[in-house]
């Protein structure tokens, strides 16, 4: 539960993992942000997730004890939906559109591509923690499709070269492209 | 309760037939005429949850599931049609799609709610795929959980809210949900109080009682061992219900002669460790009340301590209670302590040779059993507990009938309860029996007449009352179902509400619904084990713990005095703050 | 002086709008730049509009950042009152001086000239950022002349109108709201249902983006009219662009006390609060969806208790989809007649349909009910030949075939074909695609969405979309096929909600529409000649219960009930399924040539 404070080698990552106190102070200075609404546990969780990344125990366990909701109910909230993880993932996110319009544009063989050039399979985050690839139920660019989002930013069109490029063009960022 | 009857009678139309009916939901108002319709995740003591969808019917030709449709005048229902045989054979196929088809090896074999209906409905399916995989948490030492076999019909979670608890919920969704603790946490690291509701309640072999009959046979067939078997105030109202008997059937003499059948060398009535619960209670409510009359800081009111889901409930979501808890140890607790000393040493058995096993209608008390406080000379006082339900299976092993048992009498040096010591297995009965005995110690000298306390039975979740005991006015509360507890606990905190002494059951319905009684229990089936326990203390010769000779006997000669030091060393405990979580990265 | 909107809708963005404009301001140093949403047309992204003194607007349409410059200089040379640069310009609008001659009218292009934008009149002119802009178009009128209504007056308007909900129940909306004025519970709450999670479905999205204030007035007015001070916006989290114009839009029109208390001067007060979705399509079903806002997991509850009973809290709720309740200003500053004369009877006024798949003017559109299918091939610029099937409502509606393309859409006619509305979202299928594939993305949805609360719905979807995969791949055996369509329709007929009662449409619509496409890929009957089997009905077995009639999937067996039924073996394609289904046994199969009698083993009945 309590988050190891690992430094990153590299000179450019200054911001340590919080301790475990700061997670604290944060989630509850979230819940707080939230206290004129009623049954705020969705616009907390969101808020957290889009804080830290993924979803900890400690916060779930926070949020049960300031709300007085029980843990399970956070807990089930927190598996039920798709956008809140309780694993931090990938510095680069992936996500291809599945929705009847990009799969009958062929997303399948988009997400094969990337599959290949990102070495993961869908669903997981590399060893490395810097790519995450995963499918989301439609984006509504139904109009453009397939639709892929990098790092929340949407391209439309995609067909499987235009995905390799996209990955490509990240690995560069990253310093991994030969 | 959804089968209860709302007010206002209709006229319905079933199957061509006119039919009036006052009650809410239309399944119980088709079993009322007689039909029986398949039904799995409907139980007479929750609201409906409407997920199995194996109870539908046609009604003004729409299929519906009847266990939610409210009854309306004039509706027109088939039971039997075409498409509603179709769909639940479906239903009933997609279940057992996804469940181990195991049933001959199966814990639940020819006890299993799933595997009666699927009897009727349907054994085989022909929808193979993928399978839900979550595997087994025997972490617990009340209960066992096998998720492979769970059917999601969400009992146990109704059933962990009513228990306060509200430690399970769906998890995931989809194909792959399943009804776990959260954080992926076993069941040992949780909030969890042994009570074992979910266990009662289960349809399937999901969540059973742990399965501690091994290691009672290696007890019973170790011949340095002297085994001895207590058996708890709801246990004889209850057990006949395992073998054909109707709930409310007394069954105590029958049970001690099945017992002994089975191994045990001797068997021993609980009730009379509720006895000095009783008498060491009422001591310390007393020394409590005339403290704070001295002005003394005291923890007042006092709470019952002999149910150990609540002291566990207590540990973990009010800890700032626990001065408040009385320290006297639960009847069974006692009656081995006395076993394992005063009986020992008058039958000239050595103390370490003696195993004490305790037939509950509890989960809890397996979890009590191993608590580090509880030990005595070392080693645990209880060796291992039995729930109704093993035991039932024990003596059937033995190849015995229980109806047809001849009646035995308990061991003859620690016996007979009194009335008070046996309604302890009635919620209400500890608060009754308590009081008794605390109007006798305030009064003085002179045996009062016996109180029949009316107003703290019964079944409802929670019950107050104002008693004049030994001349000084007291307000009482009693409540049973952890959530109900919990709503007393917040009104006496804001202090809305005041009560010298309250009395706390985890399960509804106190020990006569408890975790380990047998399977079906319902509210109806519950009242009935309970009058059974009323009429037992009515017909009893000694009614009051402090009149029974043998408490009187064994305080004479051994205890010296309710709250004595020998008492306090050997009858009393303590208890600790505990975690509701225990997480590690 | 120029003046250049640019527009800035999702699609357009992702279509490197936001380079375009960023390249103008660029380029045009003293030129008017603003913002614009969504006109619909995705195809022709990014877009960009514009306007040069007196002369009417100009509409440039794939524009790219190297554009940009020649974009200034058609404005500049229209300055000094020359024309240059025609062949850039995509079309006209019907405003100011004519320019130039030989370009279309927007409203003539094939696009758009048959559709009737009520709803979406607004999208892509207006700056969705700018409430000043939304006023000068007329906004807020309508909300004025609410408040100086009685509430019963608005909601026998919208009742008189017969405007139905447009998320897919086509449920009337002024019955829904008469439900809760009904009710004796003092708090009541409204939630506008902004769920759109249909694949293949965005033009909700399209009309929040474009046009969000249009979305708020007609949320203050049902609020007005329903008696709610507390109102909820619940929204996709996916839908980035959407959330933050909305939570402008809020804050501006709270700014002009337009929202908030005493608005207008009168005794209504109103909140609206915006609630995100995370990622579960079932939380646009109304019990899931105020689980979720209650904090819980989106698992819907059975219906009755209904939301206008008891919702939110406990308390009557009305919730309606975002386009039903854009639809009110107009209603109400028009009158229900008025809306009364677009659309037909039982489906009056105009529905946004979105385009997708194999077509090349994919967008959304807005059309009266009563369009037919062939109408909105055209628009989408289908080729008749690449015409074989229609996804209509998304995974939860039905596949049409070429045989509709007649069909008026509206909920009554799309019913009567086995598929349904749904919110709108009409995915065109070509000739190269596999109509079993569209089905398998469609399960695979389904799979992924479902709640898991109830059997049918949990283990059915689950089974069914193996089944679909085994078929596809060439597995699929013939009892598969029966399995298929009597498990589908338990799932249809028991399930907890809508999204497991219409889970197997695209199962059941294929079956009937694209029944070939199942026969190719089931191994047993490849190689079986047709004439060499046939079918009979034993006379003396057959009780005439209809069973086989009902299920035929050529409809090729007629009969009156309780009397001997006949096969047409000439339509008959010898499946086999009357057989197996057949509660007396009265059906054989008959071996021509060598005159036998086979038996058919008929499983899953003891």
């Amino acid at each position: 539960m309590l988050m190891s404070g690992k430094a990153d080698a590299k000179k450019e990552e200054t911001a340590k993992s919080p301790s475990s106190y700061e997670i604290e102070e944060s989630v509850l200075s979230i819940i707080d942000s939230h206290s004129e609404e009623k049954s705020p546990l969705l616009p907390i969780l969101q808020d957290v997730q889009k804080a830290f990344g993924f979803i900890s125990p400690q916060a779930m366990l926070e949020m049960s004890e300031t709300l007085d909701i029980p843990l399970s109910q956070v807990y089930s909230a927190v598996t039920f939906y798709n956008e809140f993880r309780t694993k931090k993932r990938g510095k680069h996110l992936f996500r291809v559109c599945i929705g009847t319009a990009c799969c009958i544009k062929k997303a399948d063989a988009v997400i094969l591509e990337l599959e290949k050039e990102l070495g993961i399979q869908c669903g997981q985050t590399d060893g490395k923690g810097l790519f995450t690839l995963e499918t989301v139920n439609c984006f509504g660019a139904c109009g453009l499709g397939p639709i892929v989002e990098v790092d929340g930013r949407i391209f439309s069109l995609v067909e499987p070269k235009k995905a390799k490029a996209l990955a490509e063009e990240v690995k560069k960022k990253e310093g991994l492209q030969k | 309760m959804p089968d209860e009857e709302k007010s206002g009678i209709v006229q319905i139309e079933i199957n061509g037939r006119k039919h009036e009916t006052a009650q809410k939901y239309l399944l119980y108002a088709l079993e009322e005429a007689g039909y029986v319709i398949p039904k799995l995740c409907s139980h007479p003591d929750f609201e409906p949850f409407a997920n199995c969808r194996l109870c539908v019917v046609d009604v003004n030709g729409e299929i519906k599931t009847s266990c939610n449709t409210e009854v309306r005048q004039g509706m027109v229902v088939k039971t039997e049609t075409e498409n509603i045989t179709e769909a639940r054979r479906h239903n009933m196929e997609l279940i057992l799609s996804n469940h181990p088809l195991d049933c001959d090896y199966c814990y639940r074999n020819m006890r299993c709610e799933l595997q009666a209906l699927a009897e009727k409905i349907t054994k085989a399916t022909r929808y193979a795929g993928a399978e839900r995989k979550i595997g087994k948490d025997e972490s617990s030492s009340a209960i066992t959980r096998d998720m492979d076999k769970c059917i999601l019909c969400g009992r146990c979670i109704a059933a962990c809210e009513r228990a306060g608890v509200c430690l399970l919920d769906y998890t995931k969704r989809g194909f792959n949900t399943a009804i776990m603790p959260p954080l992926g946490l076993k069941i040992s690291d949780t909030s969890c109080i042994s009570c074992g509701q979910c266990s009662l309640f289960c349809p399937a072999a999901a969540i059973t009682e742990r399965d501690d009959r091994a290691d009672v046979y290696s007890f019973i067939n170790d011949k340095e061992k002297f085994v001895i078997a207590q058996v708890a105030p709801s246990v004889r109202a209850s057990i006949g219900e395992e073998f054909g008997l109707a709930p409310g059937s007394i069954a105590t003499g029958r049970l001690a002669a099945c017992l002994k059948e089975v191994g045990f060398d001797a068997v021993c009535d609980t009730s009379v460790g509720a006895d000095f619960t009783i008498m060491e209670e009422a001591a310390e409510l007393v020394r409590r009340i005339k403290e704070r009359e001295e002005g003394k800081e005291v923890a007042l009111p006092m709470f019952t301590s002999c149910c150990p889901a609540w002291v566990s409930f207590a540990e973990e979501f009010y800890p700032e209670l626990i001065p408040n808890l009385s320290t006297t140890k639960s009847p069974h607790e006692i009656m081995a302590v006395l076993l394992k000393t005063y009986y020992s040493e008058k039958k000239g058995i050595p103390s370490d040779s003696i195993a004490v096993i305790s037939i509950m209608p509890c989960t809890a008390k397996k979890a009590e059993a191993k608590r580090v406080e509880l030990k005595i000379m070392g080693t645990p006082a209880v060796d291992a507990v039995l729930t109704v339900r093993e035991t039932a299976r024990m003596i059937r092993e033995a190849g015995i009938d229980l109806k047809r048992a001849k009646e035995e009498n308990f061991d003859d040096l620690i016996r007979d309860a009194s009335g008070a010591g046996q309604i302890f297995g009635a919620t209400g009965g500890v608060m009754e029996a308590v009081l008794r005995t605390a109007d006798f110690m305030l009064s003085g000298a002179g045996s009062s007449c016996c109180l029949e306390l009316r107003e703290v039975r019964g079944m409802s979740g929670i019950k107050e009352a104002e008693y004049s005991i030994g001349g000084k006015k007291l307000r009482v509360a009693v409540a049973n179902g952890n959530a109900n507890a919990k709503i007393l606990i917040d009104r006496i905190k804001s202090g809305e509400e005041s009560f010298d002494f309250v009395e706390i059951m985890a399960c509804p319905g106190g020990c006569s619904g408890g975790g380990g009684q047998p399977i079906p229990s319902n509210r109806k089936i519950i009242g009935e084990r309970i009058k059974a326990l009323y009429l037992i203390d009515s017909d009893a010769p000694v009614r009051m713990s402090h009149e029974n000779p043998i408490v009187k006997q064994i305080y004479s000669e051994f205890l010296e005095s309710p709250g004595s030091g020998t008492a306090e060393k050997l009858l009393h405990t303590y208890y600790v703050k505990k975690k509701k979580f225990s997480i590690t990265d | 002086m120029i003046s250049i909107r640019v527009g800035l809708g999702s699609c357009g963005i992702s279509s490197g709008a936001l380079e375009v404009y960023n390249g103008l301001k660029k380029a045009g140093q003293d030129i008017s730049l603003s913002k614009a949403g969504c006109m619909g047309a995705c195809f022709l992204e990014p877009l960009a509009e514009m306007k040069v003194d007196n002369f009417e607007t100009l509409i440039f349409a794939n524009v790219s950042q190297d554009d940009c410059r020649r974009i200034i200089e058609i404005g500049k040379s229209l300055e000094k009152k020359k024309e240059r640069g025609a062949q850039l310009v995509y079309a006209k609008r019907r405003d100011g001086e004519l320019v130039f001659k030989n370009v279309k009218y927007i409203d003539d292009t094939e696009f758009f000239n048959e559709q009737v934008k009520n709803v979406s009149a607004k999208c892509g002119i207006v700056d969705p950022e700018s409430i000043e802009d939304y006023k000068r178009n007329g906004g807020f009128s309508a909300l004025k002349k609410a408040l100086a209504m009685k509430p019963e007056e608005i909601v026998s308007e919208v009742k008189k109108s017969g405007l139905r909900g447009r998320g897919g129940s086509g449920f009337p909306t002024g019955v829904k709201w008469e439900a809760v004025l009904s009710s004796p519970e003092k708090e009541h709450y409204l939630i506008c249902n902004f769920d759109e999670g249909d694949p293949g479905a965005f033009m909700n999205r399209a009309l929040v983006e474009s046009d969000p204030f249009e979305v708020i007035e007609g949320i203050e007015i049902a609020a007005y009219a329903l008696g709610v001070s507390q109102a909820f916006i619940y929204t996709r989290s996916e839908y980035t662009l959407a959330v933050e114009r909305l939570k402008n839009a809020i804050a501006e029109t709270e700014k002009s006390n337009l929202l908030g208390e005493n608005i207008l001067g009168t005794d209504f007060s109103l909140k609206i609060s915006l609630r995100l979705g995370a990622g579960a399509f079932v939380c646009g079903e109304e019990t899931a969806l105020i689980s979720s806002i209650e904090g819980r997991s989106g698992r819907p509850f059975p219906k009755p208790p209904y939301p206008a009973e008891k919702g939110l809290w406990g308390m009557p709720t009305v919730i309606n989809n975002v386009e039903t309740l854009a639809n009110i200003p107009a209603i109400i500053l028009n009158g229900a007649d008025w809306f009364r004369g677009f659309g037909t009877g039982p489906s009056p006024g105009t529905k946004m349909f979105s385009l997708s798949g194999d077509v090349k003017n994919s967008g959304y559109i807005e059309l009266p009910f009563g369009s037919t299918l062939s109408q909105v091939a055209g628009i989408a610029g289908l080729k008749k030949d690449n015409f074989k099937a229609v996804q209509l409502g998304g995974p939860s509606g039905g596949l049409v075939s070429k045989a509709h393309v007649k069909m008026p859409l509206d909920y009554e006619s799309i019913e009567g074909a086995e598929a349904i509305v749904g919110s709108g979202g009409i995915v065109f299928i070509g000739k190269k695609r596999a109509v079993i594939d569209v089905v398998r993305y469609g399960l695979r949805f389904i799979v992924s969405e479902s709640c898991g609360r109830c059997v049918p719905c949990r283990e059915g979807t689950m089974r069914i979309y193996e089944i679909i995969e085994r078929i596809a791949a060439g597995n699929g055996t013939s009892d598969d096929l029966l399995n298929l369509y009597v498990l589908s329709n338990t799932i249809k007929s028991t399930s907890l909600c809508g999204l497991g009662e219409t889970a197997p449409n695209l199962v059941l619509s294929s079956i009937r529409n694209f029944f070939e496409e199942y026969e190719e890929r089931i191994p047993l009957w490849k190689g079986k000649a047709p004439n060499l089997i046939s079918f009979q009905i034993d006379a003396a077995k057959c009780n005439g219960c209809h069973l086989c009639a009902t299920i035929c999937p050529k409809k090729a067996i007629s009969g009156k009930r309780l009397e001997t039924h006949e096969i047409n073996q000439d339509m008959c394609i010898r499946c086999g399924l009357c057989a197996k289904e057949c509660p007396f046994s009265a059906i054989e199969e008959h071996l021509a040539e060598k005159d036998q009698k086979l038996k058919i083993e008929r499983k899953g009945k003891e």
